[in-house]
C-alpha cells in the first residue's frame, strides 16, 4: 500500500484522534490520507467499532454493547413494525454499529468530556455532567401538550428528576416541582436542566418560578448569569447570548458571570422590574416587565376540568377582595356582608400564597384582618350553570342548592390564623346567607364551640361538634367530602391536612356529620378576638384529586409512551436517559 | 428514529439502503449538533467512511464476538487500565489517569498500545476463521 503515512502513523494519529489529543495539522494529515486511502478508512472505521464497543463493553449500563442494545430496540421495534416482510434484523442493526463508530471519529468531540478547556459558562460547565440516579432532586408534576425533542423520551407526568437530569421540550408547557418547594414551569421549546434540588439549568428557552420562603436561594442559571431567588415569582428567558429576567413578586439577585464562572457584576430586580442582560458584555438594559409573557402556572386553568368545577386562588391585586370576581365557577364577585371598616378593606387580598407541602403558594390569599368581618361568593347554581351542568343541583325550598342525591362533592381550602383560641373564624357554607343558614363551619368559636367543624343548620353545636384536633397558626389543608344521601340524609367526612394528595383511601377521616348539607354560597368569616384569618386555593370538585393539586390534562393521554433501552427495573424516567447519560455510543443510538 | 420515518419506506425497495441513508442523516445531524472548535473529518471524509462501513456490516458482529475473546488475553493491569478508562464514558482519559495517579501522557500511549495489540488480536482471530 502506497500511503503518505506509515501504518504506525495512522494508529497514533487515529489513537490521538479518539483521546481528543490530535494536533490541527494532523488532523488535515488524516482527513486526506482517509480520504485518498480505502485501506486506511477500513483501519479507521475497525479501530473506531473497537473504540466503541470498548465504551459499550465496559459501560455502567450492564456492559451491554452497542449492538445489543440495537437488538433490543429492534425487538421492540419488531413488536410494532408494520415491516413485516422485511430482511433480517441484523444488517441494519449493524450498519447502525458501523456508523457509532464512524460518528465517534468523524467529530472531534471523541467526548463531551474530553481535555478541551474551562467551560464558558455555568451552564456549559454542568452540561457535561451526567445524571445522578441516586439524587432525586424533582418531579414533573404537570403537563400539558408536551411533546419532547427526542421521541423516545419516557419523561412525562409524574417522572422522578434526578440531579444532572436534562429536559429537552419542543413544545407545550411541563411543570417542574423541585424538593424544595420551589416550582418552574418550562415553556417549549427549550433546554431545562434540574441539578439539584435549589439549582435549574435553562439553556434556552422561557420557564418561570415561583419560590416559597422554604426555598429562599433558589437559583435559575443560564449562561453566563444566575439568577438567585430571594422567596418570590419570577421569569427568565433565554435566548441567545441574551438573558432576560422579569420579576413578578419579591426580589432576585441577578449575577452575571465571566467565562470561568466567577460573578463580576449583579443586577438586582423587585417586583415588576425586568432587565435583558447580555453577559458577554455584561450589558444590562432595564425593559418592562410583562407577566403576561410568561405561563407561570399549570393550574390556573380558565374552566371547570377533570372534575374541578369552581376554583378561586385570590389572583387578584393587592386590596379589597370585595367585588373581585376571578377563578371559575362561581356566579359572581365577592360580596362583604360585614366589615368593621365602611369601605371593606379588611377582608383584603394580600400578595403570594399560603404555603403548604405538596402544594406551591401561587398569586394572591384572602385575608381578613377585621373583627366584624364577612365575605361571601355565591357558586354558579343557576339553571344550565357550571354545576347545573354537571347534575349536582337540586331544588330545595325553591332554592336551588349543591346536593342532588346521589351526587357527591369535595370541597378543598388552605386556612390559617395567627393566634389560637381567639373566638370565632370560620370558613362557612351556606344556603343562603345569615347564620341559620349556614350548613357548614370550618374553624374555631362558632357558638362557643372550640376547633372543629359545626353546622347551624344541622344543630351541630356545643354538646355535638367534632373536633379536628388541636388548633394551630400553621396552614391547614382541609378537605371536605359531603356525599348526598336519600331524604337529605348526606354524610360529611372532613380530612385536616390529609395524609395523602392523591389517595384518599390513604387518609384519616377527622370529622364526620349527617344532615342536610346543600349549599349554594361558600363565605369567609372573622369575628371578635385579634386574630387575622387566611383562606387560600378554594377547590369545589366531585373527586378527591380534582381539589387536591394539578393533574394532567386530557391530550396529554395521548402521548403515545415509547420503548426504552435500559433494562426493565430502571428507576422511573431512567429508560432512555439513563444509558444516554452513561455510554457515548449508547447516547448517539438513543437517537434512533 | 426509524419508526419515525417509516412511512418514507416504500415497501419493495432497499430496505439496508433505506436504514444507511436515515443512519446517516442522523450521524451529520449529531455531528452538526456537537461540532466545536478542533480538527474534524471533512463530510466527504465521513461519506466515504459511511459508505465504507455499510460494505463491511456483515463483519461487525464478529468483530464484536472476537474483542470479548481478546479482552480476556489482556493482562490484569491492562484490563484493569481499560475499565478504568471506558467504565464511565462521562470522565475524559485525562480525568481517568488522574484518578489512577498517572501522567496523562502514559496513559495515552498505554491505551494506543493496548488498543493496537486488540485490533491485531481480532484481525488474526477472523482471520483464523477466514472472515478478514
Amino acid at each position: 500500500m502506497t500511503r503518505a503515512v506509515s501504518q504506525h502513523e495512522l494508529q497514533r494519529m487515529v489513537g490521538e484522534f479518539c483521546h481528543g489529543t490530535l494536533a490541527e495539522a494532523d488532523g488535515a494529515l488524516l482527513d486526506k490520507v482517509l480520504e485518498k486511502d480505502i485501506e486506511a478508512r477500513q483501519f479507521y472505521n475497525n479501530y473506531m467499532f473497537l473504540h466503541a464497543e470498548l465504551y459499550a463493553q465496559h459501560a455502567n449500563v450492564g456492559c451491554q454493547s452497542a449492538v445489543e442494545s440495537l437488538e433490543r430496540r429492534a425487538a421492540e421495534m419488531e413488536a410494532v413494525s408494520p415491516f413485516a416482510a422485511r430482511p433480517a434484523r441484523l444488517p441494519w442493526l449493524a450498519i447502525a454499529a458501523a456508523l457509532v463508530g464512524v460518528a465517534i471519529g468523524s467529530s472531534w468531540l471523541t467526548y463531551w468530556a474530553s481535555t478541551s478547556g474551562p467551560a464558558s459558562s455555568t451552564v456549559a460547565q454542568s452540561a457535561k455532567n451526567g445524571v445522578d440516579r441516586s439524587l432525586p432532586v424533582a418531579k414533573i408534576t404537570a403537563t400539558r401538550n408536551c411533546l419532547w425533542t427526542d421521541p423516545l423520551s419516557d419523561v412525562g407526568f409524574g417522572s422522578t428528576l434526578y440531579g444532572g437530569q436534562q429536559l429537552s421540550l419542543a413544545a407545550g408547557l411541563i411543570e417542574v416541582t423541585f424538593l424544595d418547594g420551589a416550582q418552574v414551569v418550562v415553556e417549549g421549546p427549550a433546554k431545562f436542566d434540574v441539578q439539584d434540588a435549589g439549582l435549574g439549568e435553562l439553556h434556552e428557552g422561557r420557564i418561570a418560578a415561583v419560590v416559597p420562603v422554604r426555598a429562599r436561594g433558589f437559583e435559575i442559571a443560564t449562561n453566563g448569569l444566575n439568577v438567585v431567588d430571594l422567596g418570590t415569582e419570577f421569569g427568565v428567558l433565554a435566548d441567545g447570548e441574551d438573558t432576560e429576567v422579569h420579576v413578578f413578586r419579591g426580589l432576585v439577585m441577578a449575577h452575571v458571570l465571566d467565562a470561568q464562572g466567577r460573578p463580576i457584576r449583579t443586577v438586582e430586580l423587585n417586583t415588576a422590574e425586568a432587565a435583558r442582560i447580555t453577559p458577554a458584555s455584561s450589558m444590562v438594559a432595564r425593559i418592562p416587565a410583562r407577566d403576561d409573557a410568561f405561563v407561570r402556572s399549570l393550574s390556573t386553568v380558565s374552566g371547570p376540568h377533570d372534575g374541578l368545577y369552581a376554583y378561586e386562588d385570590f389572583n387578584y391585586p393587592e386590596g379589597p377582595l370585595a367585588k373581585q370576581n376571578g377563578g371559575f365557577g362561581w356566579a359572581g364577585a365577592w360580596f362583604s356582608v360585614e366589615s368593621v371598616d365602611p369601605a371593606g378593606d379588611t377582608n383584603h387580598v394580600v400578595a403570594g400564597g399560603l404555603e403548604y407541602k405538596g402544594m406551591v403558594p401561587l398569586t394572591g390569599r384572602a385575608v381578613q384582618s377585621g373583627q366584624q368581618n364577612r365575605i361571601r361568593r355565591a357558586l354558579s347554581t343557576s339553571i344550565g350553570g357550571v354545576f347545573d351542568a354537571a347534575g349536582l343541583v337540586e331544588n330545595q325550598d325553591g332554592t336551588r342548592l349543591i346536593g342532588h342525591e346521589g351526587t357527591t362533592v369535595y370541597l378543598s381550602f388552605l386556612q390559617r390564623v395567627d393566634k389560637t383560641d381567639d373566638i370565632f373564624y370560620g370558613l362557612e357554607l351556606h344556603r343562603a346567607d345569615g347564620n341559620p343558614n349556614r350548613v357548614l363551619c370550618i374553624g374555631n368559636g362558632a357558638e362557643q364551640c372550640g376547633y372543629g367543624v359545626t353546622s347551624n343548620f344541622n344543630i351541630y353545636g356545643l354538646q355535638n361538634f367534632p373536633s379536628l384536633g388541636e388548633e394551630n397558626t400553621d396552614t391547614n389543608f382541609i378537605v371536605v367530602k359531603i356525599t348526598y344521601g336519600p331524604g337529605n340524609r348526606d354524610r360529611v367526612a372532613v380530612y385536616r391536612n390529609p395524609e395523602s394528595l392523591v389517595d384518599e383511601s390513604a387518609c384519616v377521616v377527622d370529622a364526620e356529620l349527617v344532615g342536610n348539607f346543600a349549599f349554594d354560597r361558600i363565605s369567609l368569616g372573622n369575628f371578635n378576638g385579634t386574630k387575622v384569618h387566611e383562606v387560600d386555593e378554594i377547590r369545589v370538585g366531585t373527586t378527591f384529586l380534582a381539589v387536591t393539586g394539578r393533574r394532567s390534562r386530557g391530550p396529554d393521554r395521548l402521548m403515545r409512551r415509547m420503548a426504552v433501552l435500559d433494562a426493565p427495573g430502571s428507576p422511573s424516567g431512567a429508560g432512555v436517559a439513563s444509558a444516554a447519560d452513561q455510554s457515548w455510543p449508547v447516547r448517539l443510538l438513543a437517537i434512533w | 428514529m426509524l419508526w419515525r420515518e417509516h412511512k418514507s419506506f416504500e415497501l419493495g425497495t432497499n430496505f439496508v439502503k433505506w436504514v444507511s441513508v436515515i443512519a446517516h442523516h442522523q450521524v451529520q445531524r449529531y455531528r452538526r449538533e456537537r461540532r466545536r472548535v478542533g480538527p474534524q473529518l471533512s463530510d466527504t471524509v465521513v461519506d466515504l467512511l459511511t459508505h465504507d462501513a455499510v460494505e463491511r456490516v456483515d463483519l461487525l458482529e464478529s468483530r464484536r464476538d472476537a474483542l470479548r475473546g481478546c479482552l480476556k488475553k489482556l493482562s490484569d493491569a491492562d484490563r484493569l487500565l481499560v475499565e478504568q478508562c471506558y467504565g464511565d464514558s462521562r470522565r475524559s482519559f485525562k480525568t481517568s489517569a488522574e484518578h489512577l495517579g498517572r501522567p496523562a501522557n502514559t496513559v495515552y500511549k498505554a491505551l494506543i498500545r493496548i488498543r493496537r495489540a486488540l485490533y491485531e488480536c481480532i484481525e488474526r482471530t477472523l482471520a483464523m476463521e477466514g472472515l478478514s
